[in-house]
């Protein structure tokens, strides 16, 4: 939580999830430009350059397959929610890897011209017209720029400069440049690819990664088949039962968003289930000190007034609850950000 | 409880808190878990992709001169710095012609490009030159890498072009290549993910050659000129690194043919 900002808060577990991150990408570099080629028989090595070029590309397409597996991996299995937590960093060192890759593309097959890379770049391929020979060069320069304007903007002076929403659906495009990553490969390396590595790894990756969110959106879907509102507006958000001990029962509401109700000793109380950082899910969060802590980055808000203990200012919307015998009833109308809301008891109901 | 005091929720459950950067032991073995995966999973598949890649030389979609055993050629070592004395065409891209041998009875025809993607620094028009350069070979291609201006030697030293020989009208299926990286430069680079860095070579000058799928006049390549033996005009970039067919007047110019491309009969394949 920062009230004021610094380039990047450093903790023990950022440090050991970056070194791990780096250290798997130098086994990946030096396995593939070091100790491989030494098992190939002279004749067929490539030169440098160009093994460099392939050894980048294929890095890059494999960290971001990875990165964008840790989202699903964390909503099926709460125990890959730490590495969500700094997924930043490895959106910004996947971005790295691929600036490795268009940089040697550069000072090897669009440098020794007369012309300048720039021109090159766009001049040297404009076969538009022909689907099997397509330009393939295009839709790895617009994934890189995207992944180049995330990275850019990864920082929490950029979440808060263009309001979580905004950095929420700006960081979306994070699918556009995977899209545009499978189709940069596919209309170039496996147009003359002769063994099956490169197209394993690429639709392989692809398979896994749509089948992981599938998975998610399922189980999700699953969970959120709740009661109707009723003629009131109120919902049935469930019985006192379904709270589970120590974390939130996660009401989605008509609008899309959704509410968590937790249970704190013998009361209820309902706050809005998105983090006012990166709306993390504060349903699957944890309660400590009538504080909900939340599972992505740890800020917290209290359950009363859904704010950010001092010094913090964030603050997520509280909702009123009421019971019907062990049904609870919520009304979906969010109350105004500050605003406090009694817990209500169980009584007799919850025991 | 789980050792983070005060937070609610059963033993099993342990609750990771970013900024405090804590996990309790059975969360932090599975993440140690976790991590081992990734990094021994990283090492394999860096190492297979690589192991396993395709043979550059083998590339050309299977075209291209074959050895012996039906491999493919590869490109020599880049040779050392040597002088030549010959007879400098243009017809077509300019070729350097060399006096007849025992091992070349018609002549030996290089290819000619300068350093980087650029074609060779030579003299205006044709007639007898001397080249300073080091020689690019794979195969039965030989392309001569011009360092510096060629000279112009006079008329009486005897350098003769190398024997013409009309081969007729052919109609010829394979891929337009650079000159320089299918002569080794790029060991060699060749093919759609290629075709960039190709054109960018033939946009500098340096000669365009088309790698056959089926040899003719027992050659696996022809050096492309453009119609009337004028340079290659721009529309044939688009034809560069896929399978095509061409058609036109072949001749045989020592030891290499030359295929006077007639624009309106590319096909694709
Ligand atoms: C400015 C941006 C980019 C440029 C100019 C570029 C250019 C190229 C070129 C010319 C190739 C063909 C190399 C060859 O096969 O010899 C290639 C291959 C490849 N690129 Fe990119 N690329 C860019 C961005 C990306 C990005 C963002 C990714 C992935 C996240 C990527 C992944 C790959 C992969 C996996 C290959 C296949 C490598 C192989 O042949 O094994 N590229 N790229
Ligand atoms: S989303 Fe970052 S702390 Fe909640």
């Amino acid at each position: 939580m920062s009230v004021s900002y610094r380039p990047v808060g450093w903790t023990r577990s950022k440090i050991v999830y970056d070194a791990v991150l780096i250290a798997g990408i130098g086994l990946y570099l030096a396995a593939f430009m070091r100790s491989a080629p030494r098992g190939r028989p002279a004749g067929t090595l490539l030169d440098d350059q160009s093994l460099a070029i392939k050894a980048y590309g294929s890095c890059a397409f494999l960290l971001l397959t990875l990165v964008l597996m840790i989202g699903p991996l964390a909503r099926l299995d709460a125990r890959f929610l730490p590495l969500l937590y700094n997924r930043r960093h490895f959106g910004v060192i996947t971005c790295t890897v691929a600036a490795a890759h268009a940089m040697a593309v550069f000072d090897w097959y669009f440098a020794y011209s007369p012309l300048s890379p720039w021109v090159a770049l766009f001049a040297t391929d404009t076969t538009w017209g022909d689907l099997r020979g397509f330009p393939f060069i295009p839709f790895g320069l617009a994934a890189f720029l995207i992944l180049l304007v995330l990275a850019a903007t990864s920082h929490d002076f950029w979440l808060n400069f263009l309001t979580p929403p905004v950095w929420k659906s700006l960081h979306m495009s994070v699918y556009a440049a995977y899209g545009l990553a499978v189709l940069h490969v596919a209309f170039g390396a496996f147009q003359d690819a002769r063994n099956a590595g490169l197209p394993v790894l690429v639709f392989g990756g692809s398979t896994v990664l749509v089948t992981l969110h599938l998975a998610a959106a399922w189980r999700e879907h699953r969970l959120d088949r709740r009661g109707p509102v009723d003629a009131t507006g109120w919902i049935a958000a469930g019985r006192i039962g379904d709270v589970p001990a120590g974390r939130g029962l996660v009401v989605p509401l008509a609008d899309g968003s959704s509410v968590a109700i937790f249970r704190e000793g013998d009361a209820l109380s309902a706050i809005s289930n998105l983090c006012a950082h990166q709306n993390g899910p504060l349903g699957e969060g944890r309660l400590r000190d009538g504080c909900v802590i939340c599972p992505w980055h740890g800020y917290e808000y209290r359950l009363r007034d859904g704010c950010a203990p001092a010094p913090f200012t964030e603050r997520v919307a509280t909702y009123k609850l009421k019971l019907e015998a062990d049904m609870i009833l919520l009304d979906p109308k969010p109350n105004p950000l500050g605003t406090t809301v009694e817990p209500i008891a169980i009584g007799e109901r919850g025991r | 409880m789980t050792q983070h005091d005060g937070i609610a929720g059963p033993r099993t459950d342990e609750f990771f808190i970013g900024w405090s950067g804590k996990a309790g032991p059975r969360l932090s073995r599975f993440l140690a878990v976790v991590a081992m995966l990734c990094l021994t999973g990283m090492g394999f598949i860096g190492y297979g992709l690589s192991r396993h890649a395709d043979d550059p030389a083998a590339g050309l979609l299977r075209l291209g001169e074959r050895d012996g055993a039906g491999g493919p050629v590869r490109p020599d070592d880049w040779g050392g710095e040597e002088i030549l004395r010959g007879h400098v065409s243009r017809f077509g891209p300019p070729l350097l012609h060399l006096p007849p041998s025992g091992e070349f009875p018609r002549g030996r025809v290089m290819l000619l490009a300068g350093d980087g993607k650029k074609g060779p620094d030579l003299p205006a028009g044709s007639g007898p030159m001397e080249l300073r350069g080091s020689v690019l070979r794979r195969g039965a291609i030989e392309m001569l890498v011009v360092e510096g201006q060629g000279q112009p030697l006079d008329a009486s030293t005897g350098l003769n072009p190398a024997m013409h020989e009309p081969l007729g009208r052919w109609r010829i299926a394979g891929e337009i290549c650079d000159g320089k990286c299918y002569a080794g430069a790029m060991r060699p680079g060749s093919g759609l993910a290629h075709k960039a860095c190709a054109n960018l070579c033939l946009i500098g000058e340096i000669p365009a050659v088309f790698v056959t799928v089926d040899p003719i006049a027992g050659s696996r390549f022809l050096v492309l000129a453009g119609p009337d033996g004028r340079p290659l005009p721009a529309d044939v970039y688009d034809w560069v690194g896929i399978p095509v067919e061409l058609q036109g007047e072949v001749e045989r110019i020592g030891n290499v043919l030359v295929l006077r491309l007639e624009l309106t009969r590319m096909r694709r394949l």
